[in-house]
């Protein structure tokens, strides 16, 4: 009863843990469960009814077909080595068997687990390209992956990680294809991680990043097993996390926060066309806003005649200086956005037409704001959406406001040296020793192929050897 | 260690480089929209006292609506302010001294100079213009004779501001522009001599406004010799100038047909000259060439467009035409002894000997010993229906 007994004295408190002794004559064996949490009817058929259907040998003889054989039960099963084992399988989900005098387990995996279906992606969308998503199932989503490699370069190594949530972290990579230093880095990084819990993949995400300071992200997080799949292709690393549906890619550089799924299912022409617009407006919703009050409160000359007379005319009546107008019209923008997140869907078109009508309309009708800062705001705004990645988006959002600050300050030369320091902390990053801004920095003509534009398939996708 | 000392020293000249220019500018140099008057024309002009005036057309965003809103009848978008003082600097400072708002002047597009002023000596204007530097260099000149103040009487009925009149006449190029970048040059480079292109105020009887309107159009030129005013291009030299000054893109010359006396016009297409100088012992020729393209606008005389020899005879006639009026232009300002069209400066560049020479008697070296020589070429390319011979 050794195994029993430590089990059920660390269980005591689990009223979710399921007990059921067995005796049959001297062989008692006892059998574990989660409440819920294992397919019962497995459990009956291939476990339970084998143990009471009447043994035509002795007990040592069954012991050994159990635990030596492995021949007892018709049905996969593994043995714990150590007691903790048995416990992590236990609470894991899986049925534990304990015989009475062993100090062996039997687990058996018939986990139980509340799925959700695969869906469309929501947050990722493509017109053309594959529309499933990763779901909260590590296994699922493993399998995701899978379907679209066949290769059997693909190595998947197991972790476990948070002393008390024991999450499972899946490391993907394609033998061959990934340096082996960033292999080793990133697994070096993983066992050193001390933490109680790991809820979701941005626990690994900082966990990894070894410079929090900067306001980049420095891993790639989706949530289409496509991309996962391309990445992996590419020589990148994927980090599965169980219990999420948006797995991380590492080494990520800006190019690829820039690159949409999308970019590979359409032509390249238009995909290219695209990704320029997308570098442009990249641009507009990071300095556009700065731009306009530098120009307007330092540089006015700046401005062609004509247009100056329709700021000027606009902004005549408003009573702010035009760097608090900018800060009144992007906090309010940011609240907007920040608030049509939260709002349940019902509500949300109410909030929305409010917000346009209030802060569209009448805030100009006013006078409180010029129309050409709600302009300016307004299309800010909506390019900031162009970046396709999210949390890239987020730290744009973030940078806008400290340029708008410096260029309130120190006019142009203000936003020159924001841009210039900007490039400067870009050029220093790296993500997993790939720095930050490859292949433009340092520039690699041969990745060029898939940079700033996409060039057809044909002429630089081959066989691999 | 070292490496490190030597980052830090690195960091340290970084941020030096990046605050220290940030010094430059700065809160204390920002001026909102709103505190701002924005000048979009200059006017000066000298009294009878010798006194200068000057006057600034300001641009009022206060009654201009923008949108749909209707404009305030009655009320103009832009307003004269005066200064008086001894010289251009002084006038200002006592017209900024009555306004609300901090003068700007980066939008200034155009200056225009009144005749007692610009005969009197452009050269403290130039001195004022060269040292500011809030002005940009490509600001357009322009001379009236008279009281230039007045010409802000007009009604600007194509446009909302009559300095965009202004502007649009030189930008159209149906008067040889000048900015004055080209004047600076050309007085602290060359000689100080050029051309001022003029504007005229007249009475416009619009019958659609129901009223005698002023109405503000374009003239000839004004001559400068070395800073002052001396003479008067007519309107058909003044063409002549700008063929001679500009690229134009399109002209119409009306020309006499040499048989029957008929007129025949064409619009010229891409007017190009090419001016070079080549020296001839002691003399110095410049050979113009003007080439365009023409397409027949109208034409009186019966003559049978489907023969070529007939084309030429058209060609012939324009070019005729049109190098008269090179002609004339040229001849006033060599009557004058005034290096209108720079070309003193191929000699000096060119031929530096020849130069120092001439420069005892430059004026008249540069008369007696410079033979322009032009040659006007026109291709008809297009005669539109071809009339066919009344037989």
């Amino acid at each position: 009863m050794e195994l029993t007994a430590w089990l059920n004295d660390r269980l005591q408190g689990r009223r979710d843990v399921v007990s059921q002794s067995i005796e049959q004559g001297t062989f008692i064996c006892t059998v574990f469960y989660l409440t819920g949490g294992i397919d019962l009817e497995m459990l009956q058929t291939h476990v339970l009814k084998p143990l009471l259907q009447p043994y035509p040998g002795q007990d040592e003889e069954r012991l050994s077909d159990i635990l030596d054989h492995r021949s007892f039960f018709p049905t996969t099963y593994s043995l714990t080595q150590s007691p903790e084992a048995a416990l992590d399988g236990l609470l894991n989900g899986q049925a534990l068997l304990c015989i009475s005098g062993q100090s062996k387990g039997v687990l058996f995996p018939f986990q139980k687990k509340s799925q959700r279906a695969v869906t469309i992606s929501e947050n990722e969308k493509t017109i053309r390209g594959p529309k499933e998503s990763f779901v909260e199932n590590i296994w699922t989503n493993l399998s995701l992956i899978r379907q679209r490699m066949k290769s059997e370069k693909l190595q998947v190594e197991e972790f476990t990680i948070g002393s008390e949530s024991r999450t499972l972290v899946l490391m993907l990579y394609m033998a061959g294809r990934c340096s082996p230093d960033l292999i080793c880095t990133i697994k070096e990084k993983l066992q050193a991680i001390q933490t109680e819990r790991v809820i979701g993949s941005s626990f690994l995400e900082e966990a990894l990043d070894d410079r929090l300071s900067s306001p980049f992200p420095k891993m790639l997080n989706t949530e289409r097993p496509d991309v996962v799949a391309s990445a992996l292709f590419e020589g990148r690393v994927s980090l599965l996390t169980d219990g999420t549906p948006s797995n991380l890619i590492a080494p990520a550089t800006l190019l690829s926060f820039m690159q949409s799924a999308e970019d590979y299912y359409q032509r390249y022409f238009f995909s290219s066309w695209v990704r320029i617009l997308r570098y442009l407006f990249f641009a507009v919703s990071l300095i556009l806003p700065s731009a306009y009050v530098a120009i307007t409160t330092f540089h006015p000359e700046m401005l062609p005649y004509n247009l100056l007379i329709s700021i000027a005319s606009s902004r005549d009546i408003v009573p702010f200086p035009a760097i608090v107008e900018a800060y009144i019209m992007e906090v309010a923008f940011e609240l907007m956005r920040e608030a049509g997140q939260r709002i349940p869907t019902v509500i949300g078109q109410t909030i929305s037409i409010v917000g346009a009508i209030v802060i569209g309309d009448a805030a100009v009708q006013a006078g409180i704001v010029s129309a050409p800062m709600l302009i300016i705001v307004a299309l800010t705004g909506i390019s900031s959406f162009v970046v396709p990645h999210f949390s890239l988006t987020l730290t744009v959002r973030f940078l806008r406001f400290v340029l708008l600050c410096i260029s309130a300050m120190f006019g142009l030369l203000g936003l020159l040296i924001g841009i210039i320091l900007l490039a400067i902390h870009l050029v220093s990053l790296d993500s997993f020793g790939t720095p930050y801004l490859s292949p433009f920095v340092p520039f690699k003509p041969k990745l060029m192929r898939d940079a700033a534009g996409r060039f057809p398939w044909t002429r630089w996708m081959r066989r691999s050897e | 260690m070292h490496i490190v000392k030597l980052t830090a020293r690195l960091l340290m000249a970084l941020c030096l480089a990046s605050i220290m220019p940030a010094l430059l500018s700065g809160c204390w140099s920002k001026q909102e929209l709103n505190d701002r008057s924005f000048v979009s024309t200059m006017i000066i002009d000298m009294n009878k006292e010798g006194e200068t005036e000057v006057s600034t057309l300001f641009l009022l965003p206060n009654r201009i609506s923008t949108g749909l809103e209707s404009n305030a009848p009655g009320q103009k978008p832009y307003v004269l302010v005066t200064g008086k003082g001894r010289n251009v600097a002084e006038a200002f400072h006592k017209l900024q001294r009555d306004l609300p708002r901090n003068v700007t002047w980066g939008q200034m597009s155009v200056i225009i100079i009144g005749d007692r002023y610009a005969r009197a000596g452009l050269a403290p204007l130039f001195d004022f213009l060269i040292r500011s530097t809030e002005f940009r260099l490509r600001v357009n000149v322009f001379y009236f004779k008279g009281v230039a103040r007045n010409l802000s009487k007009l009604a600007p009925i194509f446009e909302r501001f009559p300095t965009e009149i202004w502007r649009e006449t030189t930008h159209t190029k149906r008067i040889p522009p000048i900015q004055i970048r080209d004047l600076l040059y050309a007085y602290w480079n060359n000689l100080g001599d050029g051309y001022m292109p003029e504007l005229v105020l007249r009475m416009n009887n619009l019958l659609t406004e129901n009223k005698k309107m002023p109405w503000s159009g374009i003239g000839g030129a004004a001559l400068i010799k070395n800073g002052k005013v001396t003479d008067r291009f007519t309107d058909e030299e003044t063409e002549g100038i700008l063929v001679l000054t500009n690229d134009v893109d399109e002209l119409l010359v009306t020309a006499q047909m040499p048989d029957d006396e008929e007129l025949v016009s064409a619009r010229l297409i891409d007017i190009r000259r090419k001016v070079k100088a080549v020296r001839r012992g002691n003399q110095v020729e410049i050979p113009i060439s003007v080439t365009a393209e023409a397409d027949l606008v109208s034409i009186h005389s019966s003559l049978d467009l489907s023969n070529p020899s007939n084309l030429r005879k058209i060609e012939r006639a324009l070019q005729e035409r049109l190098q008269e009026k090179i002609h004339a232009a040229v001849d006033r300002a060599r009557r004058r002894r005034a290096d209108v069209f720079q070309w003193s400066e191929y000699i000096k560049y060119k031929y530096p000997s020849l130069w120092r020479q001439w420069s005892e008697r430059l004026r008249e070296n540069l008369v007696e010993n410079v033979k322009p020589e032009i040659d006007v070429r026109i291709h008809l390319r297009n005669t539109g229906v071809s009339r066919s011979n009344k037989s």
